[in-house]
């Protein structure tokens, strides 16, 4: 009966402690509009600033995710930015201030790609290997990080990777490899 | 009738004893603001306790402290055209005008009231009514039940332990333009800033846990907040986020009340005047003196107690 109480209690001290970490003041995830447009949904809880810095709403932003022309095939890029999340491309492990990656989405062009990216022809039948080497990226061990590459005339450069988001943490995305310099 | 007595007795003893368990105010901490000199202002809405070892002046203010005290003062209180949803209690001069007070007003000298209905009047001496209704009136002496004199040491003894600890060596400071971050690493962290590196922060963001505190000890003897946006990211709670202005003669607090939080943390100026304008502090205020909103008319600023963040 007191092992019976003992469980109890530590299943209610273990429930306690994953709903605190459940907890961000904002989180960046990709979703998609009604036409299977992706977007960037940023929710911010009522304890932060940052959606209203950003879109001028308290709560959520929704962000376009731009596409670029040349992303859709199964060519030597593309193959090697989906083989390269988590390897070659990965964080440094510095967090970023947040008002930084703000600047970023409010005065850039920018593509974001998470594991489920329309664009990843090459991995898709791997894709849970895919979401795990996704998740190297983020040295909090977020679940579904989100990869950003700034963009000009709608031409994907993976030399312009930028940031890694990780739940309410942002860091620096790099690309560790000299192969397409 | 004896036992009509009794009872009336009994319900009120055991009323006030769970009364007193309920609103036990063990530090001066348990307190949204106190001003050792005087608190005084207009335009006010604040949730919590408010305390001054001296005078207490309000109006056209709001204080929720439903069931424990609102406004405590070792001096003179007077409340003008507010409603305040709590008790109040004065060892000075106790005049309440067009105000609904919904709980008792205790004094041990005479409450004055006009146009203002109250709940229950405590006073030895009675209370002048005009225009005014009072449920029921005790005439029991009144006890100190919190030793406002001790408060005022108890806040400049916390000020000087904090400003005595040394920066923590590996707390991480993020820069980005006009905009930091300060993401702690220890269980308590310490950081020091001057006053003109303050003033010149747009954006300050605290990264910490619910285990995490921040002492934030800021060296001048004229602090200002003016629209400086700060965000708290992770789980640390505001209450254990402490601005120290330890040297601070004057601290001004402006335009921070459309934000999340405005100033998360507990605000300490033992020897300063803090003045609110259109400001939003989410913790407590402890100084020498406060002023809410006396510069413009119709600034307005909002006082919260937020020990602990609802998730």
């Amino acid at each position: 009966m007191k092992k019976l109480i003992g469980l109890f209690f530590k299943s209610c001290f273990l429930f306690v402690m994953l709903q605190g970490a459940a907890f961000a003041n904002y989180e960046i995830n990709e979703a998609w509009s009604t036409d299977n447009r992706s977007q960037i949904k940023v929710e911010c809880s009522s304890y932060t600033n940052v959606c209203k810095q950003l879109c001028n709403n308290q709560k959520v932003c929704v962000l376009k995710n731009s596409t670029c022309k040349d992303c859709i095939s199964t060519g030597v890029k593309m193959t090697y930015l989906f083989s390269s999340f988590g390897k070659d491309l990965n964080s440094n492990e510095d967090e970023v201030s947040i008002y930084e990656f703000v600047d970023f989405l409010i005065n850039d062009t920018f593509i974001a790609f998470s594991p489920s990216n329309i664009y990843n022809q090459f991995d898709s039948a791997q894709s849970d290997a895919l979401a795990e080497r996704f998740k190297v990226m983020c040295p909090n061990k977020f679940k579904t990080p989100i990869a950003f590459f700034k963009i000009e005339n709608r031409v994907l450069d993976i030399q312009n990777a930028r940031y890694v988001t990780c739940g309410d943490s942002v860091y620096r995305l790099e690309l560790k490899s000299s192969l397409l310099e | 009738m004896k036992k009509a007595l009794v009872f009336t007795f009994l319900v009120g003893l055991s009323a006030n004893s769970f009364a007193a368990e309920k609103c036990q105010v063990k530090s001066v901490f348990n307190m949204v603001a106190f001003g050792s000199d005087y608190v005084k202002g207009k335009n006010l809405n604040a949730n919590g306790s408010i305390a001054s070892g001296n005078n207490i002046q309000l109006l056209n203010s709001e204080i929720q402290n439903s069931d424990c005290r609102a406004l405590s003062s070792n001096g003179n209180v007077t409340v003008d055209d507010s409603r305040i949803n709590g008790s109040i209690e004065s060892f000075g001069k106790l005049v309440i005008n067009k105000t609904e007070v919904k709980g008792q007003v205790r004094s041990p000298n005479k409450i004055e009231l006009r146009d203002s209905s109250v709940g229950i009047v405590v006073s030895p001496k009675g209370s002048t009514l005009v225009n005014s209704t009072r449920e029921r009136w005790w005439t029991s002496s009144l006890i100190n039940s919190i030793d406002l004199n001790k408060f005022r040491n108890d806040v400049a003894s916390e000020s000087k332990k904090f400003a005595a600890q040394p920066k923590s060596e590996n707390l991480k400071l993020i820069v980005y333009k006009e905009n930091l971050t300060l993401s702690l690493k220890n269980k308590d962290n310490v950081v020091s800033l001057n006053s003109d590196q303050l003033a010149k922060i747009k954006n300050l963001e605290i990264r910490g846990d619910v285990e995490q505190t921040l002492v934030i000890n800021v060296t001048g003897e004229t602090i200002a907040l003016d629209q400086n946006v700060i965000d708290i990211s992770g789980d640390i709670e505001p209450f254990n986020i402490v601005w120290n202005f330890h040297q601070a003669k004057s601290v001004v607090i402006s335009e921070t009340s459309d934000q999340a939080l405005g100033v998360p943390g507990r605000i300490l100026a033992p020897n300063a005047n803090v003045k609110l304008e259109n400001a939003l502090v989410s913790g407590g205020i402890y100084a020498k003196s406060i002023d809410f909103n006396v510069a413009g008319e119709n600034n307005s600023s909002k006082l919260r107690e937020i020990k602990y963040l609802d998730k």
